[in-house]
């Protein structure tokens, strides 16, 4: 190994490293301002600076930008490096600085403020008035403060480079120069957020913590955002149980601010996330104090409702499903819960009530565990990182953001990106992908063909195929066995329910809901548990799913909220949320990621693994389950899939210096255990695609906010969602043959019309936030219906 | 002694100058590029190296040498000509670019020749109105010509030129910054390595070179290298465009050979000093080339003898300075036009030079003290080295030459 000599010893280095990260690696910590571990490095804030030696000539050159060679002797603590650079550099970025640290709140994290502690002066000779800058708002997710910024052009290098957007940017020069938005009002990205976490001071700070905490007085909880299947790490940050320092916490003699999340920041996981959250997982969380949150367990009698305690409801549940039938027992959930729980509630459901009625979603017949032999993904979501091709379904942008740090980063490697969808969406429109636009009733044949040159390697070299679990059958077995044919192909799977790889894997098989909704109208369901979902909310087709649940005589309905369909409910249980609980959640990819309680339970609520608990124990059955370790360790006993994940993995460490607080947050980095999956491929032979005539159609789309099943219940989404704006998309064309000029009717609704080009001739979009128009009633169970 | 111009780019500006191509056909124009096109690129390049053409934008770096790092790999290059003249004294190029559009246009059909690029830029900059008109008519009659575009003249070789205006910045004269605000981006240097001769516009190959350098190409290939290296001294070859402003009486664009006049000499030739003032010092290559004072003066103008006096020959814009401007007022508004160009990417050079200008602005009206020029030093020391580019580094050189040459006169001299 060649070496490098810092302050006169001798270190090693491999090819390509640059002297910080030599000199980090060693303990020798260099300070930085512009300089982050995960993105590329301009070397413009200089306080880096070092004294470079090489064949007898020194220079003065940027550690984090220079590239070790052979030979070189480098000196981090001279006078020249201390006086003028790293004292300079500090005297030069407080010129400007306003030092209104007491009501700033990166004030504690602040890595302008540490750095000056350590290496900066105690007084500055500057004697003239300071710059100032109009603020303004262009995002209810950042709160600015121009007047703080130092430059360091990371917020602008990050938006720019890894979150693919135009808008924000740094404007002006020299003493003037400032970051700002252009020719927008609001920001569009969908990875703002991030950018306050990467601001090395408070010139950007988090818009939804603004005055509510000081840094230490607050506690990170390890946690996983809950909105998509990806499970993006995150730590949930609630204020510190036993603090130093004094704080407003008794309320009425209760510590209601236990209660609260103050924000959500992310977590490394270099193999999920990647550090990056998008503002989705980012500011989700006031759904935790909703005010359709359930308190006490319910019961309704004659028509009125009674809180009762959980030993009296559970009893109450049992006595009535004791003695019916296995085939009048039907469970849909959403997949929202942890494994733990789905593995209890797989016992009860499976092993003592015997029940085939099993449904997550609407699609039934399983494609994958046909083709693949187990229904898993059999690529990575590092996959994406070396892919040369990747051919997409759907909408990444609104259904599972965080995919979108990955396309953007590949696309700049060079990867060739195709979209199929039936409207541009973004990772088109901005010329990151190929797009490929069909009417919804020519995907069988587009997907056909799509498959016919996947199987004859028409895609040269590694191809990942990213696709939904909710395409049509055909389609996704089409594509399935295209890929196994391929040379080098693989299939990222995307759970459209959050945990349903999970429920999956603990032994569960999806039933299309429709399936139970048939027979529900049909009077053969006499119980149902309505499981963290609400069937009016997420599925369309309601006048249907209504007149099931009425027909239903036992509803237990366990949630954490009361959404629509609780009213049909005999037996209302509340659930606590994924923050309030410990478990582990099996992301799209078959990774087991651990989270943990960080909020204590909503008033009665308690995990649905004790509430399945109880009900097991009252069948007689006794389980030696006192905590969530026990049921993790019956689950490895048991499921051989998860026999050798460990449940309790140790974040890994990095050596960065622990003071920089932008950059302390990477120290700690976590790796979850992938589960070991069995695949038996099969060669099977492509299905021939069914023609079907092209007619102008109504379709549900997703966005991100608003079909989310926790974005859409925040305030903070309000003014990207506008919830009482109800609009349909069409171009101008399909509005044209259609004869609909400003308002589009269907049955007795009304809709404004939004002329958007980018949609395929034929097809109305329609992009829901839940159950705000009656348009659910008159579409099919696919979201789709015919004009 | 009488003073003869030795004018060689300047003859093609001479009487009607040759904005046409009719003129400049007549002025002997185009008949260097037949020759080069009959002559193989490698050879071109050895004749530049072999007249010892040094950049003239600036830094000096020979122009030959600079060719021969573009990797000969067959691939995409580019040339591109930094016609963005934005240092203060400087207007030697704006007379080649008004008046004799053509030898620009030939130089640079050489230039890509030799270095095999296909496409070449020139980044105009924004001031230059007429120029930009004058240049634009003369590349319409380059392609009318079929000088310009596909097969010219008959060979191979193809070649497309376009003119960019900038938008008005100083640091995109700096040959990273020019290339990034080419390419649409912030006008911002970039960090070298790699340098642009390895990669450069659009991550291709590129040769940046300034625009009196592309003009004397023609010259050299019509006259040979060896003819041109016996003009001038051995290590400042050539002739050399001087630009004499500031305090003389007529000031004027002039050729000399390299080493054949001293700075004193400019003066006198720009008819003297101006009435009823005494000289103060010459700033010998554009304002960010530190003064020359007293007997310095007579030095040769040449790059050696300018770097051995710790200063620059630079682009060779001679502005004199006599004693009825405060000493005080030309040093602060030096350092404000750094600080107002400063592009801001980096700390030194972005926060360093305004905080020098408010001192300097202190000092000017009378308020300044002992302990002042302590921190005006000191701002220098935080720069010196620390930068980026070329701009905060000459910024704190001419500051800190003036404290050193004139101390606490800068003070008593308001």
């Amino acid at each position: 190994m060649p070496k490098i000599v810092i302050d006169k010893k001798e270190y090693e280095f491999k090819d390509g490293e640059t002297i910080l990260e030599v000199a980090w690696r060693n303990n020798i910590f260099i300070p930085v301002f512009c300089y982050h571990p995960k993105m590329p490095y301009v070397a413009a804030c200089r306080i880096c600076n070092v004294e470079v030696r090489i064949s007898n000539s020194t220079r003065i050159m940027p550690a984090c930008a220079t590239l070790c060679q052979e030979n070189m002797e480098i000196i981090t603590n001279s006078n020249v490096i201390k006086n003028d650079i790293q004292k300079g550099v500090l005297e030069l970025l407080l010129l400007n600085h306003p030092l209104d640290c007491p009501t700033c709140d990166a004030g504690g994290e602040c890595d302008l403020q540490e750095l000056t502690l350590r290496f900066g002066s105690d007084r500055s000779r500057y004697e003239f008035p300071k710059r100032e800058f109009e603020r303004k708002n262009f995002s209810p997710f950042l709160d600015l403060y121009p007047n703080r910024c130092i430059e360091c052009d990371r917020c602008s290098r990050f938006f720019h480079l890894i979150g693919g957007g135009t808008e924000w940017g740094t404007y002006n020069r020299g003493w003037y120069e400032v970051f700002g938005v252009w020719k927008k009002e609001i920001i569009e990205n969908e990875f703002s957020g991030n950018m306050w976490e990467i601001c090395p001071l408070g010139a950007i700070n988090d818009g939804s913590y603004k005055f509510k905490a000081r840094p230490w007085e607050i506690e990170s909880i390890e946690s996983i955002a809950p909105d998509d299947s990806i499970g993006s790490n995150i730590y949930v940050d609630i204020r510190k149980k036993y603090p130093k320092s004094r704080g407003p916490f008794e309320i009425g003699g209760r510590r209601t601010n236990l209660f609260k999340v103050y924000r959500i920041t992310s977590r490394d996981n270099p193999k999920v996330n990647d550090y990056w959250l998008s503002d989705r997982e980012r500011y989700s969380y006031s759904w935790i104090n909703a005010n359709n949150r359930i308190a006490y367990p319910t019961i309704k009698e004659n028509g009125t409702y009674r809180s009762v305690n959980w030993e009296y409801i559970l009893d109450a549940i049992y006595s009535d499903i004791k003695d019916v039938n296995s085939e009048e027992v039907a469970l849909i959930t959403s997949a929202r819960s942890s494994n733990e729980s789905a593995y209890l509630s797989k016992i009860l459901f499976k092993e003592i009530l015997f029940t085939e009625n099993v449904g997550f979603s609407e699609i039934g017949e399983d494609a994958i565990e046909e083709v693949f032999g187990y229904s898993i993904s059999n690529a990575t979501i590092s996959d994406i990182d070396d892919a040369k091709n990747i051919i997409i379904f759907g909408d990444i942008k609104n259904s599972f953001p965080i995919l979108g740090i990955r396309l953007i980063r590949s696309s700049r490697n060079g990867a060739n990106i195709f979209v199929y969808n039936y409207y541009k969406e973004r990772y088109i429109l901005e010329n990151w992908a190929k797009g490929i636009i069909f009417h919804p009733y020519e995907i069988e044949k587009v997907a056909y063909e799509l498959s016919l040159k996947v199987k004859n390697n028409e895609f040269r070299g590694k191809t990942v195929l990213i696709l939904p679990d909710n395409l049509p059958y055909r389609v996704l077995r089409n594509l399935l066995i295209a890929s196994i044919y391929h040379d080098n192909a693989k299939v990222l799977i995307l759970r459209t329910k959050p945990n349903k790889q999970g429920f999956i894997d603990v032994g569960f098989k999806d039933k299309s809901i429709y399936e139970i909704i048939e027979k529900a109208n049909l009077g053969k369901i006499k119980v149902l548990f309505l499981w963290h979902t609400d069937l009016l909310l997420e599925y369309p087709n309601r006048s249907e799913i209504e007149s099931a649940l009425s027909k239903i005589p036992i509803v237990i309905y366990i949630s954490p909220f009361a959404d629509y369909s609780i009213k049909y409910a005999k037996y209302i249980l509340p659930e606590t949320t994924i923050f309030e609980e410990d478990g582990s959640r099996t992301n799209t990819e078959g990774r087991v990621q651990i989270h943990k309680q960080a909020l204590l339970n909503y008033e009665d609520s308690m995990p649905s693994w004790w509430i399945f608990k109880g009900l097991i124990k009252r069948f007689g059955i006794s389980l030696k389950i006192d905590s969530i370790e026990d049921i993790r360790k019956l689950m490895k006993k048991e499921i051989y899939y998860y026999s050798e994940v460990d449940f309790d993995k140790r974040p890994r460490y990095r050596n960065y210096p622990p003071f920089i607080p932008s950059i302390r947050k990477l120290i700690k980095y976590y790796e979850y255990d992938l589960a070991k999956y069995p695949m038996r491929y099969k060669n099977l032979k492509l299905i021939e695609p069914e023609a079907k005539e092209v007619k102008p159609l109504v379709i549900l789309s997703p966005h991100i906010y608003k079909s989310s099943y926790y974005a859409s219940r925040c305030e903070i989404f309000y003014s990207y969602i506008k919830p009482y704006i109800r609009t349909i998309e069409a171009n101008s064309k399909t509005i044209a043959s259609l004869s609909i000029d400003e308002k589009f009717k269907l049955e007795d609704e009304e809709f404004s019309i939004v002329v958007n080009e980018n949609v395929v001739d034929n097809v109305l979009i329609y992009r829901p936030l839940f159950f705000d128009s009656k348009i659910n009633l008159y579409l099919n169970k696919y979201g789709s219906r015919e004009i | 002694m009488e003073l003869v111009e030795k004018r060689l780019i300047l003859s093609y500006t001479d009487d009607e100058g040759s904005i046409t191509i009719e003129n400049y056909i007549k002025k002997g124009g185009y008949k260097a590029l037949r020759k080069a096109l009959e002559m193989r690129p490698e050879e071109i390049i050895e004749e530049v190296k072999k007249s010892g053409l040094r950049g003239r934008g600036g830094a000096g770096f020979p122009t030959g040498q600079k060719w021969s790092f573009v990797p000969n790999d067959g691939n995409e290059h580019y040339l591109v000509i930094n016609a963005d003249e934005g240092e203060p004294g400087t207007f030697k190029d704006r007379e080649i670019l008004e008046k004799a559009p053509h030898l620009l246009i030939e130089g640079a059909i050489i230039s890509a020749y030799a270095i095999k690029a296909n496409e070449g830029f020139i980044y105009l900059r924004a001031e230059y109105m007429d120029a930009f008109k004058i240049l634009k008519d003369a590349i319409i009659e380059a392609y009318n010509n079929s000088l310009l575009g596909k097969n010219i003249l008959g060979s191979n070789f193809s070649f497309d030129l376009h003119l960019y205006p900038g938008a008005g910045a100083y640091i995109c004269g700096e040959e990273t910054a020019l290339l990034n605000s080419l390419e649409g981006k912030r006008g911002i240097p970039r960090l070298k390595p790699p340098f642009p001769a390895i990669k450069g516009l659009y991550g291709k190959p590129t040769v940046v070179n300034n625009v009196e350098t592309i003009a004397n190409i023609p010259i050299i290939i019509n006259n040979g290298g060896d003819w041109y290296k016996k003009l001038g001294t051995e290590k400042s070859t050539g002739t050399k465009i001087f630009t004499i402003s500031g305090a003389v009486k007529e000031p004027k664009v002039c050729e000399f050979e390299l080493g054949k006049i001293t700075f004193r000499q400019l003066i006198e030739y720009a008819g003297g000093i101006r009435e009823g003032s005494k000289l103060v010092g010459v700033i010998p290559g554009g304002l960010s080339a530190p003064i020359l004072i007293n007997d310095e003066i007579d030095i040769p103008a040449t790059y050696e003898d300018c770097s051995l006096k710790n200063t620059m020959l630079g682009s060779g814009a001679v502005i004199v300075i006599d004693d009825k401007i405060p000493l005080a007022k030309i040093i602060r508004r030096s350092i404000q036009f750094f600080a107002f160009e400063s592009c801001g990417w980096c700390t030194p050079c972005r926060d360093g030079l305004p905080w020098a200008t408010r001192i300097l602005r202190k000092i000017e009206v009378g308020n300044g003290r002992r302990e002042d020029l302590d921190t005006l030093y000191e701002i220098c020391n935080y720069i010196k080295g620390k930068t980026f580019c070329a701009l905060g580094e000459g910024a704190q050189w001419i500051l800190r030459v003036y404290i050193e040459k004139f101390g606490e006169k800068i003070l008593t001299q308001g």
